[in-house]
């Protein structure tokens, strides 16, 4: 078997080490990541999953322990070098993205990242381009300042100048956050489309349970700053009470399914979406009929 | 995270100092700081250190913050005391190189000065380390009470200072946040050139400029629907209480005033 | 009955836009009453809750609060009725700590430190927040913010709670937390609320929904009249409540469902009921 697109081995990290105000983040970190795959980090606030993005990138250094990126190594001790070779190859989306565009064109703006990476202009222009209109930014806006674009338009934006990047890792850090109900479901259908098309691996931060219900293949829950499990959806959604523990809300089709079990019906597997729960309700109904 | 490197930030121990007045802490400090100029011979140095050694002891905050406060500035003294020690003149000549020479009163006033700035720098210290920075807004604010007479803008400016403390941790986080996002689009800060390293701040000040400004017309909108409409005649919620204790302070830096002349004109 | 909030015929745009953010809207808004205005992004929905605050001035139309007409001579006796709390928990906050964040508005309005700390003690009390009263903000959750941006409402009790997407920048579960903090207040002080939003579950204790699309006014009505397939609300940007959703998806599989608008325990009780009596 091909080894894991990213590995975690007994990651730990502490704000301010060895002063008085030392605080312990993260703990006894073992995380695989297979390539290709679509995971969620879910956990109450300050449970350490924007510390585990930001090690990701080599953004933080790990106070012990290390975290492999294909064949690159990130540790306490990892050069510059290392973490530019890491970054290039991932894309982070952080929480609200639009505030990180300071260009003063949308196209300059995207092609900002690939030419930070090497590319020559001309190249980043075309992939910025590329990602304009994979994120369905009219071409017309390309020259454009980004400043004077609705706050939506922004938003993909900001996503173009990351997609521009081609990573083959891409990081969403709550990317619907702040969006209308049309905004969110674009957003997340944007990126499973890279996901199923372009074979980037995803790892989505989010407080939607249902995004993670939804799109995910793995779901690793954090409760303060330790991993507490690492399952399939229809696993971490089986037990309203567990997620409860955890601090995360309850999917509403978790909740719905839940009802109805008191009700009467069974649900096994159960049921992650809108549409499987009504395929099992069919079912149940029909059974019963006949 | 930063807050470290704001001035000395405030540690609570609930100490007999910490819970002064800041009015009477803020008028107290800048008064001992001038009268430190009044020293004049080692018994008198040895005296204000003496009596600032105690109010630093009876802070209760450990001395390592104290030590903190002074480190960035050691090079300061430092170059000011040798400047003192090679240029001043009189007394017996240790050592001579042209325009340099190290003579008797120049090491007398190095030391002397080294004294004062040690003095200085503990004392203030002493002021940031137990009052909290709204604190001290409000201690200004009262003190510059007497020039809103004159017209003087007095409640805005202390408005305005307590919002611009209330923004620093948010506005740090920002740019944190920022950085993050720009060295994760490739940007290497602190590498290359110096035009080159400039150049890199670009992507970070622009976005947090522009963030400033859109929180600071929250803000005003956030104001305005609050009712605020000017500093003139609002009441405050955050009274200044003059207990005996502060009293007592001044009473007490009074007395060491007067040992201090009297150790001047004795000598 | 008593109106507490009347447009009529607002009309907005900034003036170097011929665009119009608000299209002729009229509505009134009756004393107690719950009203969501709910709308996708941009579709103006914020602007005229500002307009109502008059913290803008529309191109034409007119507002009246409480019987007095909005006019620039009448704009801060009205905003003394008016309780807003925006979008962004950080950009409002104006205090250093928790407790001056509360005491502003009071400040403002000239109230007497006494007077001023028992009111500040009992809205902090109010939100659960009295233990975070000498707290910076920077150590705060967004939810927690936003209980403070509440309290400095409460404490001015006002007659009009505006809040304006006061949820959308927070986690889930300060989501609920605001709303169901909102609930329990209106029972005690029964403010007339008037929330913007673009997230369906939150119309959840509106008594009446406007539906705002691109300045215009589409829809307003009972939850049950306007959160039915029939207003096409996901056309509209927006989301259809997920009861709603589940009736939608269950007909498609060609099951017979009810016609009639149904809340998630309406429609949990239906299903059982069919699945129980088909045995």
């Amino acid at each position: 078997m091909a080894l894991p697109k990213i590995e975690f081995k007994q990651v730990a990290f502490t704000y301010q080490p060895n002063t008085p105000f030392a605080v312990k983040a993260l703990d006894h970190i073992n995380l695989e990541i297979p390539e290709n795959s679509y995971t969620a980090i879910v956990g109450h606030t300050g449970s350490g999953k924007s510390t585990i993005i930001q090690l990701l990138d080599g953004l933080l250094l790990p106070t012990s322990g290390s975290i492999r990126v294909d064949e690159n190594v990130i540790s306490a001790t990892s050069s510059n070098a290392q973490l530019g070779r890491i970054r290039s190859q991932i894309g982070i989306v952080f929480q609200f993205p639009e505030a990180q565009l300071f260009e003063e064109t949308v196209l300059k703006d995207i092609a900002f990242g690939p030419q930070n990476f090497g590319k020559s202009e001309e190249e980043a222009f075309a992939l910025a381009r590329e990602a304009m209109q994979l994120v369905g930014l009219d071409a017309d806006l390309a020259e454009r300042s980004p400043f004077e674009l609705s706050g939506g338009q922004m938003r993909r934006v900001a996503i173009a100048g990351v997609l521009a990047m081609k990573p083959s890792i891409l990081i969403l850090d709550e990317p619907t956050a702040g969006l209308d109900p049309r905004g969110q479901r674009e957003t997340m259908q944007l990126f499973e489309r890279l996901h199923v098309d372009q074979h980037v691996t995803v790892i989505l931060v989010t407080h939607q349970m249902e995004d993670a219900a939804q799109y995910a293949d793995q779901i690793a829950v954090m409760n303060g700053g330790q991993l507490v499990k690492v399952a399939e959806p229809a696993q971490i959604f089986a037990n309203p009470q567990w997620l409860k523990d955890n601090h995360l809300t309850v999917p509403k089709t978790t909740q719905m399914a839940h009802e109805l079990e008191r009700g009467g019906f069974t649900f096994n597997p159960y049921p992650l979406t809108l549409e499987q729960l009504a395929v099992q309700i069919k079912r149940q109904l029909e059974s019963r009929t006949q | 995270m930063f807050s470290k490197v704001l001035f000395g930030r405030f540690v609570p121990t609930n100490s007999l100092i910490h819970r002064l007045d800041p009015r009477a802490k803020l008028v107290l400090s800048l008064y001992f700081i001038v009268i430190i100029f009044m020293a004049n011979s080692w018994q008198t140095y040895a005296w204000l250190a003496a009596f600032t050694l105690g109010v630093i002891l009876s802070t209760k905050v450990p001395l390592k913050f104290f030590w903190d406060g002074i480190r960035p500035l050691v090079w300061i003294i430092l170059f000011t005391v040798i400047l003192q020690i090679f240029f001043s003149s009189g007394g017996h000549v240790y050592w001579a190189w042209g325009i340099l020479s190290v003579t008797q009163f120049g090491l007398v006033n190095g030391v002397y000065i080294f004294c004062r700035f040690l003095l200085i720098i503990c004392m203030s210290t002493v002021l940031t380390l137990t009052t909290q920075p709204l604190m001290i807004a409000d201690a200004v604010e009262a003190l510059l009470k007497p020039l809103a007479k004159l017209k003087v803008p007095v409640y805005e400016l202390a408005l305005m200072l307590s919002i611009a403390l209330r923004f620093v941790p948010t506005l740090m986080d920002e740019s944190q946040k920022i950085m993050n996002a720009q060295r994760a689009r490739g940007v290497n800060f602190g590498t290359g050139s110096l035009i080159k390293r400039v150049r890199s701040l670009i992507p970070i000040l622009i976005p947090l400029f522009i963030s400033a400004f859109n929180r600071a017309e929250d803000l005003a909108t956030a104001m305005e629907a609050r009712g605020y409409s000017g500093g003139e005649g609002r009441s405050k919620y955050r009274l200044l209480h003059w207990h005996r204790a502060d009293t007592v302070a001044c009473v007490v830096m009074l007395g060491v005033t007067l040992i201090l002349f009297e150790l001047r004109y004795l000598a | 009955m008593h109106k507490m909030i009347t447009v009529q015929d607002a009309v907005y745009s900034y003036s170097d836009d011929e665009h119009l953010v608000l299209k002729n809207i009229t509505f009134d808004v009756e004393r107690g009453e719950w009203v969501s205005i709910v709308g996708h992004n941009g579709s103006g929905k914020s602007t005229m809750a500002k307009a109502i605050d008059g913290l803008l001035k529309l191109t034409s139309g007119a507002i009246e609060i409480d019987g007095t007409a909005l006019a620039e001579d009448t704009v801060w006796k009205i905003r003394e009725k008016i309780g807003f709390v925006f979008q962004n928990p950080d950009n409002q906050f104006v205090g250093a700590t928790v407790a001056d964040d509360v005491a502003f508005g009071l400040e403002n309005r000239h109230v007497s430190h006494d007077e001023m700390v028992a009111k500040v003690d009992e809205a902090l009390h109010l939100v659960h927040m009295e233990a975070f009263a000498d707290r910076e903000p920077a150590g705060l959750s967004g939810g927690q913010k936003q209980r403070v941006a509440l309290a400095g409402v409460i404490a001015m009790r006002p007659e009009i709670v505006i809040l304006d997407e006061a949820t959308s920048m927070l986690d889930p579960e300060g989501r609920q937390e605001i709303m169901q903090l909102m609930r329990e207040l209106k029972q005690t002080y029964d403010f007339t609320v008037l929330t913007i939003t673009h997230d369906i579950d939150e119309t959840a204790f509106a008594d009446r929904i406007l539906l705002i699309d691109d300045g215009e006014l589409v829809a307003a009505g009972t939850p049950e009249q306007v959160l039915t397939n029939g207003t096409d609300l996901v056309d509209r940007g927006l989301e259809l409540p997920y009861a709603e959703r589940l009736l939608n998806q269950l007909n498609l599989l060609h099951i017979d469902v009810p016609q009639q608008y149904m809340t998630n325990d309406q429609v949990v009780k239906w299903l059982c009921q069919k699945l129980n009596s088909s045995k």
